[in-house]
């Protein structure tokens, strides 16, 4: 596969999808999702109970200092997100979603299996996600 | 114990690979290029790879090394130190960028091409 865009996040954006996301104001965590149990599907998975079985450890806090259109034009960007002492399974991606509070609203943003370090082996320390220079994606 | 250091009677500065034959992909996983931190294989059963230093060693989370440790054992690794405080590891978004460990040498497990 490769990195991408969840298409119900696209659709949704464009106001077909029955929830939207609002990157600026909703609370945006990222999950590494061991694919062994749970394989995304980012054309037709919409919701984070679709991958939630391969949660490796806990999902992150929430991404801080989000800008958007400040990169550039249509990007979306935040801190690096690092998640503590993760003791789980190998882990095949990161994923972006919108934490609603409940795993059945939460939505699915974004995907990323092609990164540096990526599958990764946890060794019980941190793991630090980087995200690309010029923003976490552009939409 | 947040971590468990494995190590290796001869291999050094590769990545070592671990399948789990009792676990299948729900969809094949096409693992990243070595440059990346994968092997570049297509993978049907749950893979582990480890980057073992100059010395043959890696350290695992508790959760990898319950799953493989018999095959761990079998390959002829050292087990069960355990590592208080393991090291930050990172995944970069930015696959322009090679992963700390380059292209290293991949190595399959003895023990999965007997399978």
């Amino acid at each position: 596969m490769a990195n991408a865009l969840y298409v119900a996040f696209r659709n949704g954006v464009l106001g077909s999808h029955a929830t939207r996301v609002d990157l600026d104001a909703d609370t945006i965590k990222a999950a590494l999702i061991d694919h062994g149990t749970d394989t995304p599907a980012p054309t037709t998975d919409d919701f984070y109970n679709d991958i939630s079985a391969g949660l490796v450890g806990a999902l992150s806090s929430a991404l801080a200092s989000k800008t958007i259109g400040t990169v550039a034009a249509g990007v979306f960007d935040a801190d690096n997100v690092t998640f503590t002492a993760v003791s789980g399974n190998s882990v095949e991606s990161v994923n972006l979603l919108k934490d609603s509070g409940n795993s059945a609203t939460s939505d699915l943003i974004a995907y990323f299996d092609t990164a540096t370090g990526l599958p990764v082996t946890p060794n019980g320390g941190d793991i630090t996600v980087t995200w690309a220079a010029g923003g976490i994606f552009t939409f | 114990m947040p971590g468990v250091r494995v190590q290796h009677p001869t291999q050094r500065n590769v990545r070592y690979t671990v399948v789990d034959s009792r676990v299948p992909y729900p969809v094949p996983y096409q693992c990243t290029a070595p440059a990346l931190g994968g092997c570049g294989g297509t993978h049907l059963f749950k893979t582990h790879h480890l980057n073992l230093d100059e010395t043959g060693a890696a350290i695992v989370s508790t959760g990898v090394y319950e799953r493989i440790r018999e095959r761990l054992a079998l390959d002829g690794f050292s087990l069960g130190v355990e590592v208080r405080r393991p090291p930050a590891i990172g995944v970069g978004v930015n696959p322009s960028k090679p992963g700390a460990w380059g292209d290293i040498p991949i190595v399959r497990s003895p023990s999965d091409m007997a399978n």
